[in-house]
């Protein structure tokens, strides 16, 4: 434990020593009861709790793994069993020091919901995401260093409604990587893009390529809809319900009832056809009226008449 | 009409009370379920905002609200529409386009960064990273060893399925050349062995055949050309079903069409069932006696 700390110690002074050398060229000698330089100071203390439940799929696991990457202020915990109360979580935060906390919340392998929780005194908003891409999955060609500070770069639908503002208060202080965090890289590369669309927020995060606006993307990809806000953290009274919210549930059973009349359509149209046919089944020309039923001669008599009537 | 049921499940008798009472009517009943009420506390999402809202400067939350940024004048069009959409209420039209949100986002992205690189600036932090300076990055250099192969490889993997198709195509060219060549021979052959027979025999008493042979080829040749350009006026299907023709045969029973039948054996019409593979090659009798 003793050398782990020491070699963080002198990674954090190196640092410093780098910073102050692109300010003022520091003298050749120093006297050696010069004061030490002191530490630059880590005031935002924000500590993010990020883990999941029994449940996640593989690609869950991996969105976990990635935004754990991100996020240098992140600590990692055990997958939680789901039948203990979600309230168990406030106590897990303070546990580990952490205000912050991110759960992976899911359900059969298959649907994810996130929750985004202030610890211990809310609010806290339940996310189902949809739309998952990791890093390593997406082909990108961007990339940044590991636990640099992200620029977040908010649209401008976050300023205009009071459920977004809220949302966007808790992205900067979860995603907001603190300065002279001790795992953090002193330099901006990339930015965390948050845009709402179609009452979704998509998430994207770009490597900064150059200072005149050129980005790359690196990944991950999602989306997360937001379903509520809560008051407390993990409890409380609801503050906003997503009216547009439809259960993954439920999408997936419409899209197999609009399957389900595929069959008997064809059926019945079938059916009809045949029926159809059975009972004109020389319909086809019309010379063939003549001879469907009756006296052949006198119809042919009849048209003849009516022809010499026409002239 | 329609009535709002008070429970669910509903006796025959209350049925019977209400029609009598005249609140139901005969016709189709149909329960009316209420709207769900959806909550919106604005008041207390505020003060939930003001309870947790962090006193940090801005260099410590790095947040910034941006627009869509505009882009090359031959692109803008583009965005005018989009946003034409978006106002419209068209929101799927830009949701379910791949192109057109990414573009959308990219955007989006570089304003933030254009604003964010002053501010950044203004706070004297750096975003440059030195050229010597080396920390583990966000992906793996395997991981992007692997991006910057994928397109390389799509590239040459390619490159090959065209060669092979290339090369498979051209034997075949050249294997039906030279069958057609052998058979044009073999017919040369015959027919001026024939003729030549018919000489002998006093069938014929000029000797034309040996000068104006090379012409007739040429006609020959003409005529198989003109065919060729009838292949080409084939439509697509009309074309496969020919080349499927020819590779499988076509119509009635493959199963013993080589085998030996008394015609075969005792000469009869002297013309084979089957396509050999050595055509031109004639009657054994016919060739022995040319040679004399």
């Amino acid at each position: 434990m003793a050398k782990k700390n020491l070699k963080r110690k002198q990674k954090t002074q190196t640092e410093v020593v780098k910073e102050d050398e692109s300010k003022v060229i520091l003298p050749l000698v120093r006297r050696s009861d010069e004061p030490v330089i002191k530490k630059a100071k880590w005031i935002n203390r924000e500590r993010v709790l990020v883990f999941g439940t029994r449940g996640i799929s593989f690609q869950h696991r991996h969105l976990m793994k990635d935004i754990i990457k991100l996020l240098p202020h992140a600590k990692s915990a055990n997958k939680m069993e789901r039948k203990e109360n979600l309230f168990v979580v406030n106590e897990m935060c303070k546990m580990s020091h952490c205000n912050k906390c991110i759960l992976f919340d899911g359900r059969l392998q298959r649907d994810l919901y996130m929750w985004f929780s202030n610890s211990p005194d809310g609010p806290s908003i339940k996310f189902n995401v949809e739309s998952i891409f990791t890093s390593a999955e997406l082909k990108l060609t961007g990339n940044c260093l590991k636990g640099s500070r992200p620029l977040l770069s908010f649209d401008n639908s976050f300023d205009e409604h009071p459920q977004y503002s809220l949302l966007r208060e808790m992205f900067v202080q979860i995603f907001g990587v603190p300065d002279h965090h001790p795992k953090s890289q002193p330099f901006v590369d990339n930015v965390l893009n948050f845009s709402v669309l179609d009452n979704r927020i998509w998430f994207r995060n770009y490597q900064i390529l150059d200072e005149n606006g050129a980005i790359a993307e690196i990944g991950p990809r999602f989306v997360l809809q937001p379903i509520r806000i809560f008051k407390g953290s993990f409890c409380g009274e609801t503050l906003w319900e997503n009216p547009f919210y439809v259960t993954p549930a439920k999408t997936r059973r419409l899209l197999k009832d609009n399957k389900k009349d595929k069959y008997t359509n064809n059926k019945i149209q079938r059916k009809a056809k045949k029926t159809k046919e059975l009972l004109a089944p020389f319909r086809v020309k019309p010379e063939n009226e003549i001879f469907r039923d009756g006296n052949v001669k006198e119809k042919a008599k009849h048209v003849i008449a009516k022809n010499k009537k026409a002239f | 009409m329609t009535i709002v049921m008070s429970s669910d499940v509903d006796s025959e008798e209350e049925l019977l009370e209400l029609y009598a009472s005249g609140k139901l009517k005969p016709g189709l009943n149909i329960p009316v379920e209420e709207d769900k009420v959806f909550i919106n506390n604005v008041k207390a999402m505020k003060e939930a905002i003001a309870s947790f809202q962090s006193s940090l400067p801005w260099s410590e939350r790095l947040d910034i609200v941006a627009e869509v940024a505009p882009m090359a004048p031959e692109l803008s069009m583009e965005i005018t529409e989009q946003q034409q959409f978006l106002k419209a209420g068209k929101i799927d039209e830009v949701a379910l386009n791949d192109f057109k949100r990414e573009t959308m986002f990219h955007r989006q992205a570089q304003t933030a960064v254009m604003r964010g690189v002053e501010l950044l600036r203004k706070h004297n932090i750096a975003t440059h990273r030195p050229e010597d300076y080396f920390a583990e990055m966000f992906k793996s250099d395997e991981h992007m060893q692997k991006v910057r192969h994928a397109p390389l490889q799509r590239k040459t993997s390619l490159e090959q399925t065209e060669k092979v198709r290339r090369i498979r195509k051209e034997k075949k060219l050249a294997k039906e050349k030279q069958v057609a060549a052998i058979q044009a021979k073999h017919k040369q052959k015959r027919d001026f062995n024939e003729n030549i027979k018919k000489f002998r025999k006093g069938l014929r008493n000029d000797l034309d055949f040996l000068e104006t042979d090379s012409g007739k080829k040429n006609k020959k040749k003409d005529d198989g050309g003109g065919g060729g350009e009838k292949k080409k006026n084939l439509s697509r299907a009309q074309h496969k079903r020919k080349g499927k023709d020819t590779k499988y045969g076509f119509g009635g029973k493959k199963r013993g069409m080589k085998e030996n039948t008394t015609e075969s054996t005792f000469g009869g019409s002297g013309k084979s069932n089957f396509k050999g593979k050595n055509k031109g090659r004639i009657n054994k009798n016919k060739r022995m006696s040319s040679k004399k």
